[in-house]
């Protein structure tokens, strides 16, 4: 059984449609990332799949449970708001994780809190004060927070806004840890750095799903590879351009084209998820 | 739970502390402008204890419309248990710590007067009960109307009048004090304070027995709907 | 003063953007404070004066309150967040300023809310005959009252209270000094009332002189030596005032 079904999911917020006939199903263990242009559905989709919004039209099942009738399934799922906290300011960060503990029933709270802490390297944050830490450090309160109670299904939206470089690779690097132990991970994010590691990614659009598979099938989306030339002289006020070289173009074709501002340099490469992402954002307008 | 918002207050000491020898002052003045004018060192302990409740409820109502309001609620909403419970404990640690460190103060001045007839100390716990419900249904409103902070505001002075901490019931007009006495904000002053000077009303307690269950069976069920209602536009 | 009237009409033009809050706010203070006279009006049915306040110069002193806060809120309305603002560490915005920033901190917004406020002041101090000479007080007990708003909320640079309970408090513990006549009061509580949270003078003791014709000396006084505090209170406050990023958010 799949850990996430949703079937046909159409959501109007406002009189706008924000989902239209969504259908995906995430398998457990999976770790999927979700990710498309601001008001492309993502974050309704996300609050659709916990409950906090009930579709219109279609079905949802997590974990077996349909998200808005029973709620027994939250105490199976983990869900983390990068920009909403769920800390106590001016509690250290163990009183808060042992309240949370407490609403989901966590037997030996503080022995789970400190095996978290520990396999997280985050020890030293228990007795810190949320108001007082970096907004790295809190992210990892927050996804002690999210982990309290050993959920199968783990939910982030935006859980790296913010972070630093290394910030987010210490965060993507535990939730693959978590991977490896069985845990099914959704990663809703614009950062497509997080989504590196993702086995598949959902591509939201227009409230619709515009692409749903690995990101190798992604690239192949596109038919171009990427040049980027060094100019001696300015195009436009740039030195550095970059340009497509569709499949069947020859290179030296290209070069002829720039060869009056002198080329210094040039290289050729495969195309970014964010190349791809960009011409797909750029369809859905 | 209740732990997280007694460390709170005490994390928060110096405004706890500011507050509460406040509280002490402020019911002071006023309990001795009724002894004054009464003549009665009774009413200095009725008000006493009345503002010890009033000073000491909790703003629950700002907090909930804040959450929905601001999608913050989104963090809540997908945890176990209801809002009115996952709070509840907060609120009341908060209260409790605030409660204390004025009685520590207020409960020896009022000796001076009239011996506060201590044991119906437990009856702070119903006034806040129905102050917390009151207070969460209308947090709740938020999810219909947006901000509910003006309607906060009319209840707010609505409990303010008709709680008794502003003026005794005694001093009102038969009519007023008839209505007064036909609603749930005397559990929040008269009642208790009442009681505090030896006037405990046993149908009044078992009325409030019913009134504070309503309350709170009402906070959970407008809470039900005000959830199932919640949409939220994504960034 | 142009560049502050400016101000406060662009205040009132963008409250007044959300029609429906805007009018709810006035009328629901107009009749909260209406609810507040007629309770009074009705416990004088039962007592004939207090502290030799009748009910008339009572209704009066209480009306000359609502509209000492009633132009403060008005025209200085952001005193009540100025404490927001030095909690979240967004004092900042009003530093790059060419004016002062308390200036601007203070003028930031309109109390909404006043507005009813003043309307049924000017109306029952009219409706009551209220002595003119109370508006030569006026200056002064605003002075007190907006200087006494400023030290609370230098208050917060050096303590935290991020539910601004103790704000709150205390400018209505000012209210409700003002909403007694507290001349009853022996003499240390009259000092409490008259000189530390000065509620007793800034509205009562001002209205008892306008009757009496008296000029109100300890009234002027304070009306020089509270601004003078709370402008030293505000340096003090500024100085050690740090702007950060882990400012927390009071509505996390």
């Amino acid at each position: 059984m799949p850990v996430i079904e949703v079937k046909n999911v159409r959501k109007a917020l406002g009189g706008h449609p924000a989902l239209k006939n969504v259908s995906f199903s995430v398998k457990k263990g999976e770790f999927i990332g979700i990710v498309g242009p601001n008001g492309s559905g993502k974050s309704t989709l996300l609050r659709s799949l916990v409950g906090i919004i009930t579709p219109d039209e279609g079905t949802i099942s997590i974990l077996g449970s349909d998200p808005k009738k029973d709620r027994g399934y939250l105490n199976q799922v983990g869900v983390l708001f990068g920009n909403k906290s769920g800390l106590w300011p001016y509690v250290s960060v163990i009183y808060s994780l042992k309240y949370i503990g407490t609403l989901y029933k966590v037997k030996d709270k503080e022995k789970r809190i400190k095996k978290i802490a520990k396999d997280m390297e985050a020890t030293y944050l228990l007795n810190r004060l949320p108001k007082n830490l970096s907004l790295g450090q809190r992210m990892k309160c927050e996804l002690m927070a999210t982990l309290i109670h050993d959920p199968k299904l783990i939910i982030l939206d935006e859980p790296t806004i913010g972070l630093d470089i290394a910030a987010k690779g210490d965060f993507i690097k535990y939730l693959l840890h978590l991977q490896s132990e069985g845990k099914t991970i959704v990663l809703v994010s614009h950062s497509m750095g997080d989504m590196n590691n993702a086995n598949r990614l959902i591509v939201t659009g227009n409230g619709q799903i515009v692409f749903n598979g690995t990101s190798k099938k992604l690239k192949s989306v596109v038919n171009y590879k990427v040049i980027t030339l060094h100019l001696l002289k300015p195009l436009n006020g740039k030195y550095v351009v970059s340009t497509r070289l569709l499949k069947g173009a020859v290179i030296d074709d290209v070069l002829k084209i720039f060869s009056s501002k002198g080329i210094i340099d040039f290289e050729v490469r495969l195309p970014t998820i964010e190349d791809v992402l960009s011409e797909l954002y750029r369809g859905m307008k | 739970m209740i732990e997280l918002g007694v460390k709170e207050s005490v994390a928060n000491w110096k405004a706890t502390l500011i507050r509460s020898f406040q509280m002490a002052i402020v019911g002071f003045i006023i309990g001795y402008f009724w002894f004054i004018t009464t003549g009665d060192p009774k009413y200095m302990v009725y008000i006493l204890m009345a503002e010890l409740i009033a000073f000491n409820r909790p703003r629950v109502a700002k907090e909930f419309s804040q959450m929905i309001r601001t999608a913050k609620i989104d963090v809540w909403m997908t945890r176990p248990r209801s809002l009115f419970y996952k709070f509840f404990g907060i609120f009341f640690g908060r209260s409790l710590v605030g409660l204390l460190i004025s009685s520590i103060i207020v409960i020896p001045i009022a000796f001076l007067y009239y011996p506060p007839h201590l044991i119906y100390l437990p009856l702070f716990f119903m006034a806040f009960l129905v102050n917390y419900s009151i207070s969460a249904i209308i947090g709740y409103l938020s999810f219909w109307v947006g901000d509910s902070r003006p309607y906060e505001f009319i209840v707010d002075k609505i409990n303010f009048f008709f709680s008794g901490t502003l003026i005794p019931f005694e001093f009102l007009p038969t009519w007023l004090a008839t209505i007064t006495k036909s609603l749930p904000f005397q559990l929040v002053g008269y009642f208790p304070a009442k009681a505090m000077v030896g006037d405990f009303m046993p149908l009044l307690f078992l009325s409030g027995i019913l009134w504070t269950t309503g309350l709170v069976a009402t906070a959970l069920i407008i809470e039900k709907i005000g959830v199932k209602k919640y949409e939220v536009v994504g960034g | 003063m142009k560049w502050l009237a400016d101000r406060i009409i662009l205040n009132i033009k963008s409250a007044y953007h959300f029609k429906k809050s805007f009018y709810t706010q006035v009328i629901s203070m107009f009749l909260n404070n209406m609810i507040w006279l007629l309770l009074i009006s009705l416990l004088f049915t039962q007592v004939s004066d207090i502290g030799g306040f009748n009910r008339t110069r009572y209704l009066v002193a209480y009306s000359y309150a609502t509209l000492v806060y009633a132009i403060t809120s008005i025209s200085f309305g952001g005193v009540h967040r100025v404490w927001e603002y030095i909690v979240e560490g967004s004092l900042d915005r009003f530093m790059v300023t060419p004016k002062s920033p308390l200036l601007m901190a203070l003028t930031a917004r309109i109390n909404v809310y006043a507005l009813g406020d003043l309307t049924q002041a000017i109306l029952i101090l009219i409706f009551l005959k209220a002595p003119l000479r109370l508006l030569l007080f006026l200056p002064a007990s605003f002075a007190i009252f907006l200087s006494f708003l400023v030290i609370v909320n230098s208050l917060y640079f050096f303590i935290e209270d991020i539910t601004g309970q103790i704000h709150r408090q205390l400018w209505l513990t000012l209210l409700t000094f003002g909403m007694w006549p507290i001349m009853i009061l022996p003499q240390p509580l009259k000092f409490f009332t008259y000189y530390i949270i000065p509620g007793g003078i800034t509205f009562f003791y001002a209205t008892e002189n306008a009757y009496t014709g008296g000029w109100a000396p300890q009234l002027w006084l304070l009306a020089i030596i509270f601004p003078l505090i709370a402008g030293i209170m505000w340096k003090l406050g500024l100085k050690k005032y740090t702007s950060s990023n882990l400012g927390v958010n009071i509505n996390d």
